[in-house]
Parts: C-alpha cells; structure tokens; sequence
C-alpha cells in the first residue's frame, strides 16, 4: 500500500515521512510521548502518516471556542458508535478512537457543567479520522475532521505566526462555520460578530479562505434560543449569514439550525452527520427515477 | 505427530481469562470427557493450574499476585479426529498488563509474544450496557456545591474513562498491527449466562456491538466467536450447592456459538486445527 492520493495539501511534513511503513506508522502512534493514549487524537504530522489508498476528505470545523465544535463530533462518535454505520456507510475502522473518546468525556463533563472552560485546549491534537466502507458498492471513504481549540481561532485574530501555522483551513474540503445562535439575542452579538468579521477578514487578507470548500453555517445551540421568530434574532442570523458570504464571495450557504447536544430524535443534527459522511458530489440515485431502465430490463428478460 | 503452537491469551482486567483457564484445567485434566481434545501428559509443573483449578472448583475469586510478570502455562492437548497432539504454550498475562497498551505502555514481553504467537483467544467481558462517558447518568450539581463538584471531578481522561467495548477495539487495533491479518482468532464472550437472547453469538456481537464487529469484520479474517460461562455463578451465589452439583457432573462451565456445549474445549479447538 502506498499514500498516493492523499491529500498532499496536508503534508507539513519531511519528505521522508511520505512513505511510511506499517512499522514506522505504529511507531510513531505508539512511542509518540505527547499523546497520553494509544489512537489518540493527531497532529499536523502524525496526521500524514497514516497510510490509506484513499484520499482523505478534510471537514474542518470552525470556530470560537464554547460554539460546541467538540459536543458536534462526540455526538457523531456517539451515533456511529450504537449503530455501526451512518448513511449507507459503515464504519470500518478509526486511527483515533481515544481522540473521539475524548470528545465524548469533554461532552460529559460540559453536560455535568465540570467544563466551561476546560475544553478542546489549545494544545490538544485536533486531528480525528474514520474509515468508512459504502455498504453495497464496498467504496471506501477516508474521512478527517478537524476540531481544533476555539482558543486557536481567537489566537488568529491577533497572530500572524499562529495564523500562518494553520494548514488545514485553506485545504478543507468541507468546512463548518459554527455559530453560537443563543448569541445572535444576547449583548455580547456585535462582539462576537466583530470577532468573527476581523477573523474572516485575516483569513482572506492571507488567502487561506477555503473558497472552493463545500460551506455550511451551524447554528449551534438552537434550542436555547427563547424565540426564533423574534424580529431581532432574524436579523442577527441574517447578518451572519450574510457576512459568511461576502467572506466566501458565494450567494447561498447552507445553514442548519441544531443542538449538538442532544441525540434524543434530534433530525437536524442526523441530517448534517449524513451529508457529512456522504462524499462529495454524490449523486443519490433516487430508485423511482430508475423506472426506465427497470422497464427495459423486465422487457429483455 | 506432535507440535508445538503458542496461544495467546488477550483480555483486559476480569474479562475472565483466568476463570477459563482454571475450569480448563478442573475439567479436562482427567480426560474422559469425550471433549474434542483431551489433555494428554501434564506438564511438569502445575502448580499455578492447580491454583487456578482450586479457585474454580471452590467458587472463590482466583487470587493474582501483583507481578506483572506473565505465568507461563504449558498443556499437552491431543485431538482424537485429527490424531495429533499439540504442545500448546500460554502466558497468562494480567488484564491490567493489556490495559497499559492503552496508555501506550507497553510491555516488552506483550510485544515478543504478540510478534511469536500462532493464535490469540480473546476475552471480553460481557457489561449488561456499552455505555459511553456521556450516556452515565448525570450527576445534578446544586449551584452551591459546583466549585466542590470541579475540585473533585477531574476533567482530565483516564483510561477508565474510555467505554470498555471501544478499548477492546483499540487492544484489537493494536493486535492487528502485530499480527497477520489471517491469524486465528477466537473471540470469547464471558459472562454469556447473563445474556438473554435467542441469537447466534456472531449476530448477537454483530446486532448489539456493531462498531466492534465492523472493525473485526475488516482487520481479521479467521474470526470465530463463542459465548463462554466459565464461571457459571456470581461469587457468593446463593445456589452454591446447585453449581457444586453441575461442578461434579463437568457441566457448570459452558460454550455457546449457536446452541450450547459443555465442550469448553472448542474454542482451543477452533484456534489449533485452522
């Protein structure tokens, strides 16, 4: 097996770390002292070494911290850990399971209020990875997400170096756009929108906007908002949205309304897990528009 | 014809690797069983089976030492179909010595073993649920007593807080990285008495635990699984008598793949012929 086709955009790495073996690569799990566990989560280059014959599709979740970025993924963990397989996919294998354990012990203690500000920190590996096999057509998905402290995000917004140290941005191929929706009502919304405008703005001045990503904007914690109808809170979302899109240079984003929270028969949050581990550009055969073709066959048999 | 074969034995703390070797031990050391294979020649030295043996036959919680250290186990298996007899070479290692690979500690020996053995009977304890951190129930904090709360309640993960059916896959995870692909494996449920289903165990593990089952499906491909009631009973079960009644007639421990079996054999059976 080699790495040919993987995303070559991620390497940060020597060059001789390109073809790594299969001892090399659990070596450098394995012996890497930074990580306390064994399939902890990556960094920018452990990343690099795991060797798939697929090419990696790269979902980076964005932003500022307490938007629940982290509770997002423990909660995908969460739903692919009960049922095995999600979107006609099923899971097959993840070179992080102690990295999405973490997420989900994060998420408990956020739920339990042990964790407000102890979360994703900052020097925490952001990389979370999951193969994935098409339960028919036997395709394999390798899948990267990215979920990086908010803390970070927020470093960008005053440092170049750590800005600039960023490589998985620029190189997304999904990128989710977290906002706090509970915010949108309350006095800290021209702050944040502030924050969120200045950040865009760096990422753009510097080119490492991910133009041509599939984008979505997350409107977390949606069930904390008291009124959604409420005049001003439609504003407030609308100018959001519409920052999102001067940034991206694009006229319709896809927004979803969740609470990542909770997995109580919570459709929003499954729809998006689904698009998320759907590959890109699929096109879903729809069985009533193959009736055509049924006919024929029926007719030759 | 005689070989020699080594088998490891993989499970983390009280998967009931142990127990199995001490019913083994009590059950088939003195043949005449009609089992599928039959223990031929003792080893030298069984003081440790004798140990584990005791611990069984009396209904007692088999007691370990805290070395860390392997117990090396021998056992002279002869299979009356096939005609042969395998010299078959076990470590009995402590669940905890597993559990360290987790925290990417591993031990030289688990390495050595793991590059030398022929095939692996894994043990996995059965928990009435796979639950995740998050799915505990939640600890209501009264405002008051919150920063207490913080204090006491690390955020910090420890192994203990990885849910127990993910860190088999990651012990599995890492097997896989030492072993061929192909090497026989025989997954052992413990505890299966406490199961109640009508299912074949490879439905039940594949319906029930489908995240652990997918990851074996696409890593292993010599996989068989047994439900294993080795034990039979809580320690200090008030139908002691009635186990010590089933002890005499060889047929307190069980096997289960489809339907059930005092053959407890088979799973060594299974990993020695392939």
């Amino acid at each position: 097996m080699d790495n040919q086709g993987t995303n070559d955009l991620l390497l940060n790495t020597p060059k001789e770390q390109k073809n790594p073996t299969k001892e090399n690569v659990v070596d450098s799990l394995i012996v890497a002292k930074e990580t306390p566990f064994y399939t902890d989560a990556l960094n920018e280059i452990n990343i690099n070494s795991i060797i798939t014959d697929q090419k990696p599709e790269l979902i980076v979740l964005f932003g500022l911290n307490d938007l629940g970025k982290t509770t997002f993924v423990g909660s995908l963990y969460h739903l692919l850990r009960v049922n095995g397989e999600m979107a006609d996919y099923k899971f097959a294998n993840s070179d992080t399971f102690a990295g999405f354990e973490r997420r989900v012990f994060l998420r408990k203690c956020s739920k339990d209020g042990r964790s407000n500000t102890n979360r994703t920190l900052r020097s925490e590996n952001p990389f979370l990875s999951l193969h994935m096999i098409h339960n028919t057509t036997r395709e394999k998905r390798f899948i990267v997400l990215s979920d990086r402290a908010g803390e970070r995000y927020r470093d960008y917004i005053s440092k170049d170096e750590e800005l600039l140290k960023d490589k998985t941005i620029k190189h997304a191929d999904r990128i989710l756009l977290f906002v706090n929706a509970e915010e949108l009502m309350g006095r800290s919304y021209s702050n944040m929108k502030d924050e969120l405008r200045t950040l865009l703005r760096r990422l753009k001045e510097k080119e490492m906007l991910p133009m041509c990503a599939t984008k979505y904007i997350i409107f977390n914690k949606y069930d904390k908002v008291v009124d959604t109808e409420d005049q001003q809170f439609k504003e407030h979302k609308q100018e959001i949205v519409a920052l999102f899109e001067e940034m991206f240079e694009i006229n319709e984003i896809s927004q979803h309304c969740i609470n990542s929270k909770s997995l109580d028969n919570n459709i929003e949050l499954e729809e998006i897990f689904h698009s998320l581990i759907q590959p890109l550009n699929a096109k879903k055969v729809d069985p009533s528009l193959d009736w055509v073709k049924t006919a024929i066959k029926r007719n030759k048999a | 014809m005689e070989k020699t074969k080594k088998c490891l034995i993989v499970g983390l703390p009280s998967a009931g690797k142990s127990t199995y070797i001490g019913a083994f031990w009590a059950i088939e050391k003195d043949g005449g069983t009609g089992h599928k294979l039959t223990c031929k020649e003792y080893p030298s030295d069984t003081t440790y089976l004798d140990a584990l043996k005791k611990s069984w036959l009396e209904q007692t919680i088999v007691n370990r030492n805290a070395n860390i250290e392997p117990q090396e186990i021998r056992l002279k298996l002869h299979s009356e179909v096939t005609e042969t007899t395998l010299d078959l070479h076990i470590p009995d290692f402590k669940g905890e010595v597993f559990q360290r690979i987790l925290s990417n500690n591993i031990m030289d020996k688990i390495a050595q073993w793991c590059s030398e053995t022929d095939c692996i009977l894994y043990f996995i304890k059965y928990t009435k649920e796979d639950m995740l951190q998050d799915e505990m129930p939640q600890t209501s904090i009264e405002p008051e007593t919150q920063t207490e709360f913080i204090q006491k309640e690390p955020t910090t993960m420890q192994v203990k807080d990885i849910s127990e059916w993910t860190q088999n896959i990651m012990l599995f995870k890492y097997l896989h990285t030492q072993v061929d692909n192909g090497i026989p494996l025989a997954i052992c449920i413990s505890a299966w008495d406490k199961i109640k289903t009508q299912l074949s165990i490879e439905s039940w593990v594949k319906t029930k635990h489908p995240f652990l089952y997918n990851f074996i499906q696409h890593h292993f491909t010599n996989v068989k699984y047994y439900g294993v009631s080795a034990q039979g009973l809580e320690y200090k079960d008030d139908r002691f008598d009635e186990y010590q009644r089933l002890t005499e007639l060889k047929q307190r421990a069980y096997i289960y793949t489809d339907s059930k079996s005092h053959d407890i054999t088979e799973p060594f059976d299974f990993l020695i012929t392939q």
